[in-house]
């Protein structure tokens, strides 16, 4: 299952690790590492990933978080494949979320997994579900 | 089972014996996780690459502990902020 897992969701997750919370987000970066879902970036969205653990800590950090991103089950989404089909699309968000909705589009995802309501709503479309980390443990627990 | 005698350095370092390094193959930069046994043994073990992505996500969700952006709402803002500024920064 390919999914394009929000920089939020991410980071989320990683905070409920560190407060020992179960929360959704934290199980889908179990499912992530345990190889359960296909990660798809594109260098927009692995930057602000290591941006944040940058900001948070430090440059070497802000690498490892990088390499581990990379060797995930993940798939990358060229940046010059989102650059010939923007302007397709450029009315239907705002310009700092399509690229990340594009990379949803050429990676062939199943789902954009986000906290941002707004992103998800604007994102809604017939080729990918966009849904809150609740949402998609739901509909993973139900296609099981 | 082997042991080997090994002495503290100046800063708590210490090395670990080739003969351990080359069994267990560890290499430079590898991540070992210590636990303090409580009675005088500190147990070492290799973090597995799985381990590995929690530890670094967990250290990343202490970081955020530490400088308060700790809720929901707080990230959510922030990864806003951080999209806007890598989007600014130009698309390549």
């Amino acid at each position: 299952m390919r999914v394009l897992v929000d920089t939020n969701v991410l980071i989320i997750g990683a905070l409920d690790l560190a407060i020992n919370k179960d929360s959704p987000e934290k199980k889908i970066l179990e499912l992530l590492v345990e190889r359960k879902l296909k990660l798809v970036y594109s260098s927009k969205l692995l930057e602000e990933y290591c941006r944040i653990a940058l900001k948070l800590k430090d440059k070497q950090f802000s690498s490892w978080i990088r390499y581990l991103i990379i060797t995930l089950d993940s798939n990358f989404v060229n940046d010059n494949e989102i650059e010939q089909i923007k302007d397709n699309f450029k009315d239907k968000l705002p310009k700092e979320d399509l690229v990340h909705f594009l990379a949803c589009v050429l990676g062939g995802v199943d789902y954009l997994i986000s906290n941002n309501r707004e992103f998800l709503k604007k994102a809604q479309n017939n080729s990918f579900s966009c849904m809150l980390p609740s949402q998609f443990l739901e509909e993973l627990k139900e296609s099981r | 089972m082997n042991t080997e005698i090994i002495k503290v350095g100046e800063k708590g370092q210490i090395t670990i014996p080739i003969k351990f390094r080359e069994n267990e193959q560890i290499k430079k930069g590898e991540l070992l996780e210590a636990v303090d046994l409580g009675d005088g043994s500190i147990l070492f073990t290799k973090v597995r690459k799985k381990q590995e992505f929690m530890t670094a996500m967990k250290i990343l969700g202490e970081q955020l502990k530490k400088k308060g952006i700790d809720t929901e709402e707080k990230i959510i803002k922030m990864c806003k902020d951080v999209r806007k500024e890598v989007y600014n920064e130009g698309f390549s």
